[in-house]
């Protein structure tokens, strides 16, 4: 160290030398940036003694099984989304629900955070040995699409619009026809009309798969809701980390999440760009469209609750602790 | 131990089991499972390579795999490759070789119904060398003629080898089959310039045909409609995407179903077909558990990201790079066997290759080309023993000396999908 | 012991070839569910609900029910340039070896897909589009593992016997040959 005048003096932060693997899946994105993040934080204030090894590419796990991985111990930490498979964090699938009302970023973490500290989502992560960090933050679903513009609520009847999920019930909803397609397929099926519009998170999922360029119209600010992901940890890897790497990681969140949330923006920015030199027709929301949705999303609601009601889960209790933190969350903006 | 050198005996270790004659999914299982029960422990190993046969078989776009494989051995019990060789003959009969050509183009009829090489290659073993026996033809080139002719299925879609690298490396299907229909016509017209080259040289080995009336040649179109009716529906559905790959492929299946059960298909012959169907699959899918749990370990000893920054940070110009990987799966490919030397380096050779800034659609097509020249070079080459297995009085040797002059026109093949990235890439760009 | 181990290889061969033949019919129900869709959607207008979960699951169970039939025909690529040139007890041992390799694997496999089959069935889990639960998929692939399993130790019990006995005959080994030509898949 004596002959690299750029190493640091000392670490901010004394520990042992720790290494995480992080099993992700897909190239580096939008959506992994809250783990780069957290990455960059902790190995700047431990001198790079506590470090996590992102591993891309599904090479340690499939999506679908990250959550099984975690309780393995095959790896220390991993990106788990529920909405892969429903039935393994029933809890947290509320989360996941359609057009819950959590317009920003900022509003998503708050909520998200509060609701996966309930005693009742605690023990389901407990179950598979796992612990929760922080979430990876995805955007709002709007629809993009090609074609006569759906301007009012008439216009989406017999659409047929790529949605899966709670989302499919909104464009039930609305007269379209959802389908779900796997997203490599999707873009040659736009093009030659096999699907007219395409229900994905706003600007980056559109972009990433080229849509925009066959698109005539977009949803402006419909906010549909998104799907939560978790940044989880074995709990075992969790617990052995000596305290002060503990109070690191809680401290490292809030930075983690603004550097996502500046990567998406700096990615957004770009793409409104692009999307304004296309002339991408905006489609505002209207009262009867927002009643439809509206009306349409609560049973889909209700049906999540008496689900993991009938699992022993609080169901209400929980759901009405997403809406109470929603409002606290814009309140507080 | 150092988890880096960890990774190299383990791939020291899998080449040895392979080489010994463990078959290649087991192979790379046991190398995976030992290394991750010595990289992490045995709890690991063991849950992590549980959830591989399970997960990695219940995949949307592997769903084609066994689809291709049903459409080429309905292919052959509705008649319709009988019939292709038929007006091939008919057609082309006349030329230098006429025979051989024949067979060739046949070879790429079959080709556009079956997703594989091998299978091509047993076909016109039984139909075409034969025919090409009985009127004098050389039964060394006759016999390298169907080896090389089989080697067509793997470019011309369906190709459940593509099919495959698209799944690994997370490319478009639909683009991959696409791209290789032009390198797989450009393959089939090097072939007949082989033979034609050949021929003329030594008219001895192939004599002449004798002349078909024209009225004949036009009724022997109709019956290769069943060939048009695949192939329009694999590529025209894929292109103007009306169809996901697994759904031409399912839509096609149908439609030679009918076209079998037309030819009035027995029972037996379905019911065989069917288990013949279900092994191969089988086959396949258990090559990807092995190579997905030998990934894992892999993952876990940092190797493929070492090896990425060693060769991308190589301090020449970036094609002796792919020269040199070129050599060495043409090298690989004289030992092993296609698909697991495919699925084994792939981890490690495709991050340096998109590194290096090399289309990943492109190199596909490179790589299967590459591979495909492994089955036919001794003394591991597939398809020449899929030769002498169902003709024993045809040497080994004699097969691989018929194909000797198809591997200068292989050498070409190779430079022009090198030299002309364009031209490969041209239908899948103008799907966008 | 040839006769007893010939008696095994029967009964195990009624299992995996009705296992397998339900594999075959699988996946005559898989293009008939793509057709479906793609007619529905072409025609009514009216894509199926699921059909991707539903040919995820399909796709499960046809790989799983077929695996022990390949084995039991040696269907699995192979390179055969050292075991060719054995004779004897030299190629009996080579048999003996791969066969280890191989049932150490699927012994390990097996154990640890009833591992997942446990979690499944403890900690929940279902597909995403229409929630088919997971356990049933996951169990049947460990059955199938366990199959392929038995299938591997006889065949191991008899590369014994014939390593003992080099001159025998053999019903199990019998017809490796046409492997070969109906490994379509390059
Ligand atoms: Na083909
Ligand atoms: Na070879």
């Amino acid at each position: 160290a004596i002959f690299a005048p750029g190493a640091a003096a000392a670490a901010e932060v004394e520990g042992p030398k720790v290494k995480w693997l992080v099993s992700l899946w897909g190239a580096r994105r939008g959506f992994t940036e809250g783990v780069e993040g957290l990455k960059d934080y902790l190995a700047e204030k431990t001198d790079g003694n506590f470090e996590l090894s992102l591993e891309y590419g599904g090479v340690l796990s499939d999506p679908k099984e990250n959550i099984d991985g975690l309780q393995l111990g095959a790896f220390e930490a991993a990106t788990v989304c529920p909405f892969y498979h429903p039935d393994k964090t029933p809890a947290s699938m509320g989360l996941s629900q359609a057009f819950l009302p959590l317009p920003s970023f900022e509003a998503q973490y708050r909520v998200y955070a509060e609701y996966l500290k309930h005693p009742a989502v605690h023990e389901e992560w407990d179950k598979w040995s796992a612990t929760p960090i922080m979430s990876a933050l995805m955007p709002n679903y709007e629809v993009m699409g090609r074609g006569e513009a759906p301007t009012s609520l008439a216009d989406w009847e017999g659409k047929r619009i790529n949605a899966s999920g709670g989302h499919a019930a909104l464009m039930e909803a609305l007269g379209a026809v959802p389908s779900t397609m796997p997203a490599p397929d999707l873009y040659n099926s736009l093009e030659r009309g096999v699907i007219d519009g395409i229900a994905y998170p706003y600007t980056y999922a559109f972009v990433s798969y080229r849509f925009h360029e066959l698109s005539g119209w977009v949803t402006d600010a419909w906010n549909l809701g998104t799907i939560q992901c978790t940044v989880a940890a074995n709990t075992d890897a969790y617990n052995a980390l000596p305290d002060q790497y503990k109070a690191l990681l809680e401290e490292a969140v809030p930075a983690a999440y603004a550097h996502q949330i500046a990567a998406y923006e700096e990615i957004d920015a770009a793409n409104e760009k692009e999307f304004e030199a296309l002339g991408l027709e905006r489609i505002a929301m209207t009262d009867d469209i927002k009643a439809a949705l509206e009306a349409a999303v609560k049973p889909s609601w209700q049906s999540w609750i008496d689900d993991v009601t009938s699992k022993g889960f609080p169901g209400q209790e929980l759901f009405d602790l997403i809406m109470s933190e929603a409002e606290k969350a814009q309140a507080g903006q | 131990m150092d988890p880096i050198t960890l990774g190299y005996l383990g791939i020291a270790a899998l080449i040895f089991l392979v080489l010994v004659g463990v078959p290649v999914a087991y192979a790379a299982a046991c190398t995976g499972i030992v290394g991750m029960m010595l990289l992490r422990n045995s709890t690991v190993a063991i849950g992590l390579s549980g959830i591989i046969p399970y997960a990695n078989s219940g995949h949307y776009a592997l769903s084609v795999l066994p689809l291709f494989i049903t459409i080429g051995f309905l292919a052959m019990h509705a008649g319709i490759t009988t019939s292709a060789y038929d007006a091939a003959r008919k057609w082309v009969g006349r030329a230098p070789g006429g025979l051989a050509t024949a067979t060739i183009f046949a070879s790429a009829g079959f080709a556009a119904v079956s997703g594989a090489s091998t299978a091509s290659t047993a076909v016109f073993t039984r139909l075409a060398l034969p025919e090409m026996e009985a009127r004098g033809y050389d039964s060394r080139l006759a016999a390298g003629v169907v080896a090389v002719g089989g080697t067509l299925a793997a470019l011309i879609p369906p190709s459940a080898i593509l099919v495959i690298y698209g799944i690994i490396v997370e490319q478009s299907v639909a683009k991959l089959l696409l791209a290789g229909l032009v390198p797989g016509v450009i393959s089939m017209i090097v072939y007949l310039l082989v033979i034609t080259i050949v021929v003329k040289m030594k008219p001895g080995l192939a004599p002449l045909e004798p002349g078909v009336s024209f009225m004949e040649k036009i009724k022997a179109l109709p019956q290769v409609s069943g060939v048009f009716a695949v192939v329009g529906v694999i590529l025209g559905g894929i292109y103007l995407g009306w169809m996901t790959p697994t759904e031409s492929a399912g839509v096609a299946t149908a439609i030679i179903l009918v076209m079998a059960l037309f030819k009035k298909i027995g029972l037996r012959d379905f019911h065989a077909g069917l288990l013949d169907t279900v092994r191969t699959t089988v086959m396949i899918f258990m090559v990807i558990w092995g190579v997905m749990i030998f990934v894992r370990f892999l993952a876990f000893t940092g190797l493929p990201g070492t090896v990425t920054d060693l060769v991308v940070n190589l301090d020449v110009p970036r094609w002796v790079i792919l020269l040199g990987i070129i050599v060495m799966y043409l090298l690989m490919g004289m030992i092993l066997d296609g698909l697991g030397m495919m699925m084994l380096t792939l981890p490690v050779v495709f991050p340096a290759i998109t590194g290096l800034g090399y289309d990943p659609i492109w190199f596909g097509i490179l790589l299967v080309k590459l591979i495909e020249v492994g089955v036919v070079t001794p003394p591991v080459g597939l398809n020449c023993y899929v030769v002498n297995g169902i003709r024993p009085d045809i040497p080994l040797e004699s097969v691989f000396r018929g194909v000797t002059p198809f591997l200068i026109g292989e050498v070409f093949i190779i430079g022009i999908i090198v030299a002309f990235p364009d031209l490969i890439l041209l239908l899948p760009n103008l799907m966008n | 012991m040839r006769a007893i181990i010939e008696t095994l290889d029967k009964a195990l061969g009624v299992v995996e070839r009705f296992a397998a033949l339900i594999a075959g019919l699988l996946i005559l129900a898989l293009m008939s569910l793509v057709c479906a869709e793609v007619l529905g959607r072409g025609l009514f207008n009216h894509a199926i609900r699921g059909s991707i979960d539903i040919v995820e699951q399909l796709m499960v169970a046809l790989v799983a029910l077929g695996i022990a039939y390949c084995q039991s025909h040696f269907g699995n690529v192979r390179m055969t340039l050292v075991s060719d040139r054995c004779r004897g007890r030299a190629k009996w041992l080579s048999e003996l070896f791969a066969l280890a390799v191989a049932l150490f694997v699927v012994v390990i496999l097996t154990k640890g897909s009833w591992l997942n089959f446990m979690r499944s069935w403890n900690n929940g889990g279902d597909t995403p589009e229409i929630g088919i639960p997971l356990w049933p998929g996951i169990l049947l692939v460990t059955c199938a593992l366990g199959l392929l399993a038995l299938r591997l130790a006889l065949q191991s019990a008899e590369a014994l016997r014939l390593l003992a006995q080099p001159g025998d005959g053999s019903k199990l080994f019998g017809h490796p040959a046409d492997a070969i030509e109906t490994t379509p898949y390059e």
